[in-house]
């Protein structure tokens, strides 16, 4: 009998933990694992205790053994931070970060992570408007006509600010987005469009959406939900559609409580001022377990640019969630319907250890799924509820040595109108 | 959807509407595909509605693999396939060197009705 290999999670740094894809207080929406030059590279947000100027750093990991082991890449300069957020820039071999010390007064500090030659950069400011309230950076953007949108939260009265920084390094006045949110997450259309997702603290608007321009000026808001307590996760462009995640109740609507049993998405249509629909399940079979599984997180999506849109999630027992060590599940879910990403949605579940809690991306980015030519990387934040505080990264290849059956075709409904 | 049959399907008949679908099975989500040579590995289908099977693709990089695949009818499990079949000659529309064997799908004609909630099963082996 022949055994192919397993799929095996690999604690990208066992040694040192607190490596992690968030510490806790940087929500920015992580890169994930990508391929350049044959190798692997993962970006991670990490945690030295006594480290000076800042406990944090960003480090950049890299892996010339399909994700087996990983090698910490220029450890003297990577960048400190309390807060950041970055961008693969494949045209010029580089990956962007932008980083800042929490509190008032605070600034961007940009670092450039060359992938020829696995050397960070030296640290700039660059010129203009640098603003000075920086708290957590939700994501950094660059855009097709060279400009970077850096997207944050305003440590003066918690608004989600956007910076935009010109490709001559000149910070533009920045400007508001929302007068609140807790998180935000966006994607960019090929035009330069940033479609930002967040939610609101308390009453009123807690599941939002707000379009940001190519020019900078505010575009289409739209409420979503007055649901509190529902999660959002990073969304993405399909062709002429917006697709945004989010999680529900067992049909769609509000939880009973926070405990969400079911991953959704809104759709929007067409980029530029969309109108929104909400699909069923996109996790049919979690959601089948309803009163089952927990959803301790919004779905993270990926487009993989070609056919597939995939949705990942942690999902969590509900019988299981009061014992310590309980398992929880990573949930991945595809469709291949780009004509109507509403539906056509089938998951399975991909992994889950005992005594590891996974965490997943509802206040914090700690979860992500990108494609890499035959193989679908999963990084994800997790915890040993054995050793308090101890957070490290697990990657998780999948299917790169396997059997894959695709069976297409069309299912066949009785029309509801 | 990247497959094309060599003649139009037929529409689905009145107040019926066909949604485009794709079934992904591998060794994660059928840990029984990691093994082989095996016999009859069920693949489920969802029970919401009827599937109409148009395509397949075997894809992956585990060198040279035969299969066989069964649809689950009144009498018990029906061959799809006589034989075991290589899978980078039967299921692959362009011409394969090394794995990945499988690049593209390769259109079923008839299409193969499955009922909601059946299986479709795979023999599995090398050769």
């Amino acid at each position: 009998m022949s055994t192919l290999p397993a799929p095996f999670p690999v604690e990208i740094d066992p040694v040192n933990p607190g490596r992690n894809l968030n510490t806790g207080n940087t929500p920015g929406t992580p890169i994930g694992a990508f391929t350049f030059g044959g190798a692997l590279y993962d970006f991670l947000y990490t945690y030295l205790p006594n480290a000076a100027p800042t406990m944090f750093a960003v480090e950049c990991l890299k892996s010339l053994d399909g994700g087996n082991t990983w090698q910490i890449q220029d450890a003297a300069n990577e960048p400190p931070q309390a807060f950041g957020a970055g961008y693969l820039d494949v045209a010029n071999s580089k990956v962007t970060f932008f980083t800042a010390v929490s509190g008032i007064g605070h600034s961007f500090q940009i670092q450039d992570f060359n992938l020829i030659t696995g050397t960070w950069g030296a640290p700039y400011t660059g010129t203009g408007s640098n603003p000075s309230d920086i708290g957590p950076i939700f994501g950094a953007y660059l855009r097709p006509d060279g400009t970077r949108a850096v997207l944050y939260q305003s440590t003066v009265n918690s608004a989600i600010r956007c910076a935009v920084l010109t490709q001559a390094n000149v910070w533009l006045p920045t400007f508001q987005v929302n007068a609140a949110g807790l998180d935000a997450f966006a994607c960019m259309d090929s035009t330069g469009r940033l479609h930002v997702c967040f939610a609101v603290n308390g009453a009123g608007v807690p599941q939002c959406y707000q379009a940001i321009n190519p020019d900078n000026s505010l575009g289409q808001f739209h409420q979503f939900t007055t649901f509190p307590g529902l999660y959002l996760g990073t969304p993405a462009v399909v062709g002429n559609f917006i697709v945004v995640p989010t999680t529900e109740g067992p049909s769609p609507g509000p939880p009973p409580s926070y405990n969400p049993v079911c991953g959704t998405v809104w759709i929007g249509t067409p980029l530029d001022n969309p109108v929104w629909t909400q699909s069923d399940s996109i996790f049919p079979t979690a959601d089948g377990l309803d009163q089952v599984q927990n959803f301790t997180s919004a779905p993270m999506l990926y487009f993989d640019g070609k056919q597939t849109l995939y949705a990942i999630a942690v999902v969590m027992s509900r019988q299981w969630a009061s014992i310590l060590g309980s398992p929880s599940l990573l949930q991945i879910s595809r469709t291949n319907n780009l004509q109507n990403p509403a539906i056509g949605w089938y998951d399975y579940s991909v992994y889950s250890r005992p005594g590891t809690v996974l965490h997943g991306g509802n206040n914090e980015s700690l979860l992500r799924v990108t494609i890499g030519g035959d193989a679908i990387f999963v990084t994800v934040d997790a915890q040993d509820l054995n050793a308090a505080a101890s957070e490290f990264s697990l990657f998780l290849p999948l299917a790169p040595t396997q059997i894959k059956i695709t069976l297409r075709g069309v299912k066949r409904r009785r029309c509801t109108t | 959807m990247n497959y094309r049959p060599q003649s139009a399907y037929p529409p689905p008949p009145p107040g019926w509407v066909d949604e485009e679908f794709e079934y992904y099975f591998d060794s994660i989500s059928n840990p029984a595909l990691a093994q082989f040579p095996a016999n009859q590995i069920p693949l489920s289908l969802q029970p919401d509605c009827e599937f109409h099977l148009r395509g397949i693709m075997i894809s992956g990089n585990a060198g040279n693999i035969a299969l066989r695949l069964w649809e689950q009818s009144a009498g018990g499990h029906a061959q799809i396939s006589q034989v075991l079949v290589p899978a980078d000659r039967a299921y692959s529309s362009s011409t394969q060197g090394n794995p990945p064997i499988g690049k593209m799908v390769v259109p079923f004609e008839p299409e193969i009705l499955c009922e909601a909630g059946s299986q479709l099963f795979i023999d599995l082996d090398t050769y």
